[in-house]
């Protein structure tokens, strides 16, 4: 009731106003008819031309290319990595039946396959008898992005003989792994009884 | 305002002073409140107008495509021009169909009589019409005796014409009038906004307190420099 009753005081006001406000009014009108006859003079050009009525402002335009890019980017969260410099990485491949066979391997980092050790794929290292061993990688942390997601060997699964059948670089250590100083707290037991809600 | 002195200076009132000053009241309290809601219509364009051609000039501005004010302003400007264009279109088209409408009755009017005619009085018949009868008293000023009604509505078929050409310049002047003043309103807002947008604050800033940290920048600059 007061917010209303404080508009209508306002509204009085602007009506007290109002023949001031009119002179304004009457003197953006004749402005505005001008507006209005340049751009229906320039708009009839244009569509009969076949183009739209209004031209695009280059603002607009930035505008819907901005926006059409953030749909794309929401549309597909994990896109394909830009292309970047293409770092040399140095792979030796060991395989567990014939250990002698070394060769290098120089690649494009980014463009390699799905799967290839330290080639941006996931891996499930999976070691058997006939299998071949985990890659051991040299690469250089300079040319090479550390974020990439790099395959987590099984301690169990490599095989201990043989000088080049090393563990592989191990990725930055996490929470919840062995090595870190926050394993004890793995063994606490964090699960709820019926006597804690007592 | 030659009724004024009835309520100040007669002393003695007869009844039917009373009644005049009772129906002056109502006036006054109709026209009051018909004021107030007219302004608050006013104000309501306003505010609903700012708010429409701030949301169209919002994003340029916030995704930084408008480098400084000026631009910016010179773009609110055009956006608040084509606003009014296609916003005023339906009033500048009734009026021009309006004027054809008059040129191709006057031509058909015995003598060209449509061109000179008075189409507002002619339709003024279809309203109320009421004399005010003022009368000399003793001290020579005039006293507004009674109101009495003169006429009533009345349609006639003949001066259909007349009707349509006024009726539709008076819907179409106030709706241009509205219009215009929305445009009015939108500007002022624009270059409300726009100034905040890109005013340079100091607000929340204080020399002393940030003078260290800039210290500390400068001296990484530097360092990274050499």
């Amino acid at each position: 009731m007061v917010k209303f009753i404080k508009n209508f005081g306002l509204g009085l006001v602007y009506f007290l106003a109002l023949p001031i406000l009119l002179i304004a009014v009457v003197g953006y009108l004749v402005v505005g008819i001008g507006w209005w006859l340049f751009y229906v003079g320039k708009g009839l050009v244009r569509f009969f031309r076949g183009e739209s009525f209004f031209q695009d402002l280059p603002e607009d335009i930035e505008v819907r290319r901005i926006k059409a890019k953030m749909a794309e980017a929401s549309a597909n969260p994990n896109p394909a990595p830009a292309p970047a410099p293409t770092p040399n990485v140095t792979t030796n491949t060991t395989n567990t039946t014939d250990s002698s066979q070394t060769y290098h391997v120089t690649n494009n980092f980014f463009g390699a396959t799905p799967g290839m050790p330290g080639m941006g794929g996931i891996q499930t290292p999976t070691i058997g008898q006939n299998q071949p061993a985990p890659e051991r990688i040299e690469m250089d942390a300079n040319t090479i992005d550390l974020t990439t997601q790099e395959p987590t060997p099984s301690y169990q699964q490599i095989p201990t003989n043989g000088p080049q059948q090393q563990i592989p670089q191990q990725p930055t250590p996490m929470i919840g792994t062995s090595d870190n100083k926050f394993a004890e707290f793995d063994n606490i037991d964090l699960s709820l009884d019926e006597e804690d809600f007592k | 305002m030659r009724f004024l002195p009835i309520i100040f200076v007669s002393l003695e009132m007869s009844e039917n002073d009373r009644r005049l000053l009772m129906v002056l009241l109502v006036v006054f309290v109709v026209l009051l409140f018909l004021a107030g809601f007219i302004g608050m219509l006013i104000r309501y364009i306003s505010n609903k107008m700012g708010d429409r051609i701030v949301s169209e000039i919002a994003e340029p501005i916030k995704y930084h495509i408008i480098p400084n004010e000026k631009a910016a302003l010179k773009y609110a400007k055009i956006k608040n021009a084509r606003l009014f264009a296609k916003q005023a279109t339906p009033g500048i088209l009734t009026l021009l169909g309006v004027l054809v409408f008059w040129v191709v009755y006057s031509l058909f009017t015995l003598k060209g009589a449509g061109f000179t005619a008075n189409h507002f009085k002619i339709a003024s018949e279809l309203m109320f019409h009421f004399d005010l009868v003022w009368e000399k008293n003793a001290v020579g000023i005039y006293d507004l005796m009674a109101i009495t009604l003169s006429s009533t509505p009345a349609f006639e078929i003949t001066h259909i014409a007349s009707y349509i050409i006024s009726i539709a310049i008076i819907l179409a002047g106030t709706y241009l009038l509205v219009v215009a003043q929305a445009y009015l309103a939108r500007g002022q807002e624009l270059r409300r906004s726009i100034r905040i947008a890109y005013k340079r604050t100091l607000d929340g800033f204080n020399f002393y307190d940030d003078a260290a940290e800039a210290a500390k920048a400068e001296a990484k600059d530097k360092e990274q420099q050499q």
